[in-house]
């Protein structure tokens, strides 16, 4: 009896280990943002807005968490805009152009490096936008996203913000073509990006696979097929892992929203057919979720409020659950707006 | 069952027990270098000799490690300063960062010296640039609250839709304090913003065929049809369909 007591303490243990590993803990989620404008907006309004929240999420990483803070923050600028020749972003009703974004990011910048004092924690700031079909997709606005992406890091690697802050591009690269561009433009504009890009100015997609198969994957990339679309228009898994992590610029940090994981599950597959087709599996960055934004009213349809702990825990259990697409995650995000309904957060 | 049994599988409970103790606690992360540096050397180590260029090189490497060289010297040079330098140093950095805030305060106040109104050629009815999931957005009026003076506590934004898991359903969304979200009196498919007299919004219902939104799988789902065509009027003033 005593010898099958100890057997089932070391056996239980050892199974107990082998659980508790299949979920890498999750490290603390940074604040990401809609820029959207506010009322009586200027660009001195939006530098001093993100100055105070790089200084908050500084101050947060010294006094509220313990030890050395690494973390992403995606800065959502809104969809590509050219206006009168000088490109920028749509600001979510106020363009910016690239100059003032370039200022704007630096200021989110000096706020952080102020606002962690002593301490050595670092930020990686993601400077975004999206391929929104009302937009200018195109590759030269992807070439002047990178550069501006470089001008800043060349800023920080001579300030003093850059023992703390570093900079990267980023895409909100969707495929619901009612809404968002066809896989044409969108891979035009991540061309355009890496024909400027040098490492490490890495372009995050944190957009997401909708549509895409939840299972079935081969080598063969099947469509991804929004139900009241043409399959004509529709994204294929090979534009996705393309936009994704195909061109050499990209990694992928996917929206993981919805509370039933799907979005890990369309994930997970698109790292299946990359390691069926190429050899090798994505290397996923870490999930973006939106509880943030859906706490904000008007709120959000119901099943895409996925909290950060469920968004990580979802794409990480996916991915883990195939030994070709299995790996660790870097960051959690979670996005919500800087201006909604009446309210300037 | 021997003693040497015994021990040994007590011993590989034991050591199954720290493991998951390892684990369980978070990588601690290293100053100077960052996850994407740490993720870039285990590649090195899975893949073995990285090639020159591409996403995962040693020209990857290089930039990572270039970057952490900043916070490194950094790093060197703090630990060699003295408590109290240290300190003078936090409080240098602390006073720096005040007057940072206080020139863009003032920066801020000087252009609301100067503050003008949206000039009128860029209000009134707009297309919205920028989706959101799950929503169906067709437009948007842009103006100054009727009948009140011009300032950014008068500006209003008016947007108009449908709800994406129930495109039958128009909505006018107010965007402001007060304001919120306003079904339209019958469902009739999204509205869309056609018109704008003395405050009073025309809005029309959008004929179509649309997905119902399904946020685990936007594959699956019904389709809806919307009739389409019909016409609503919202007071932007009283917040209200007429």
């Amino acid at each position: 009896m005593k010898r099958h007591a100890v057997l089932m303490a070391g056996i239980l243990s050892a199974t107990m280990a082998v659980q508790v590993e299949a979920i890498q803990p999750k490290p603390p989620t940074n604040t990401s943002w809609y820029i959207a404008a506010a009322p009586g907006d200027t660009n001195t309004v939006l530098y001093r807005w993100l100055y105070n929240k790089g200084y908050e999420i500084g101050q947060r990483d010294l006094n509220q968490l313990a030890g050395i803070q690494d973390t992403a923050s995606i800065l959502h600028f809104g969809c590509p805009v050219v206006q009168g020749g000088v490109y920028g972003a749509s600001g979510y009703n106020r363009f910016l152009s690239t100059a003032v974004i370039n200022e704007a990011t630096k200021q989110y910048a000096l706020g952080y490096y102020y606002g962690t004092g002593a301490e050595f924690s670092y930020l990686r700031v993601v400077v975004g936008t999206s391929n929104s079909k009302n937009c200018s997709v195109t590759y030269s606005h992807g070439q002047a996203w990178a550069q501006m992406v470089r001008d800043v890091g060349d800023w920080l690697a001579q300030a003093a913000t850059g023992d703390k802050v570093q900079v990267r591009g980023g895409i909100d690269a969707e495929t619901d073509t009612g809404t968002y561009s066809t896989a044409g433009p969108a891979r035009d504009w991540v061309n355009g990006y890496a024909s400027v890009f040098v490492p490490p100015y890495w372009l995050y997609d944190f957009g997401d696979a909708g549509g895409c198969p939840q299972s079935g994957t081969t080598s063969t990339p099947q469509l991804c097929l929004i139900k009241d679309q043409s399959p004509s228009v529709a994204w294929s898994q090979g534009d996705v892992y393309y936009v994704s992590y195909g061109a050499d610029p990209s990694v992928p940090m996917p929206q993981i929203y919805s509370t039933g994981g799907g979005n890990a599950r369309s994930w997970q597959q698109i790292s299946l057919y990359s390691y069926l087709r190429y050899g090798f599996r994505i290397e996923v960055a870490g999930p973006l979720s939106q509880s943030g934004a859906c706490a904000q009213p008007p709120g959000c349809p119901t099943g895409i409020n996925n909290t950060s702990t469920q968004a990580w825990n979802q794409l990480w259990t996916e991915l883990n659950n195939n030994a070709n697409t299995a790996q660790n995650l870097l960051f959690s995000a979670d996005i919500r707006w800087r201006y909604r309904n009446g309210v300037l957060y | 069952m021997t003693q040497k049994t015994k021990i040994s599988i007590v011993l590989v409970g034991i050591l199954a027990i720290v493991g998951v103790g390892a684990v369980v606690a978070r990588e601690k992360n290293e100053p100077c270098v960052g996850a994407e540096l740490k993720w870039m050397r285990k590649m090195e180590l899975e893949r073995g000799p990285l090639p020159e260029k591409g996403k995962i090189s040693k020209e990857s490497l290089r930039a990572l490690e270039k970057e952490a060289e900043q916070c490194q010297a950094a790093l060197a040079r703090y630990k060699n300063l003295t408590p109290e330098e240290k300190a003078r140093e936090a409080e240098t950095k602390r006073l720096e960062g005040e007057q940072h805030r206080k020139n863009l305060e003032e920066a801020v106040r000087l252009e609301q010296l100067n503050w003008k109104p949206i000039p009128d050629s860029k209000l009134g009815i707009k297309d919205i640039l920028d989706p959101v999931k799950g929503t169906i957005y067709t437009n948007r009026w842009i103006g100054y609250e009727p009948g009140k003076p011009k300032d950014p506590s008068t500006y209003t934004e008016v947007y108009a839709g449908g709800f994406g898991d129930n495109p039958l359903q128009g909505f006018i969304e107010v965007n402001t304090q007060t304001g919120g979200r306003i079904e339209t009196p019958t469902a009739t498919g999204p509205v869309k913003i056609i018109a704008e007299n003395n405050g009073v919004l025309t809005l029309e219902s959008q004929k179509g065929e649309y997905g119902v939104y399904n946020p685990d799988d936007e594959s699956k789902g019904e389709i809806v049809k919307t009739p389409g065509g019909e016409l609503y009027y919202f007071d932007i003033r009283n917040r209200t369909f007429q």
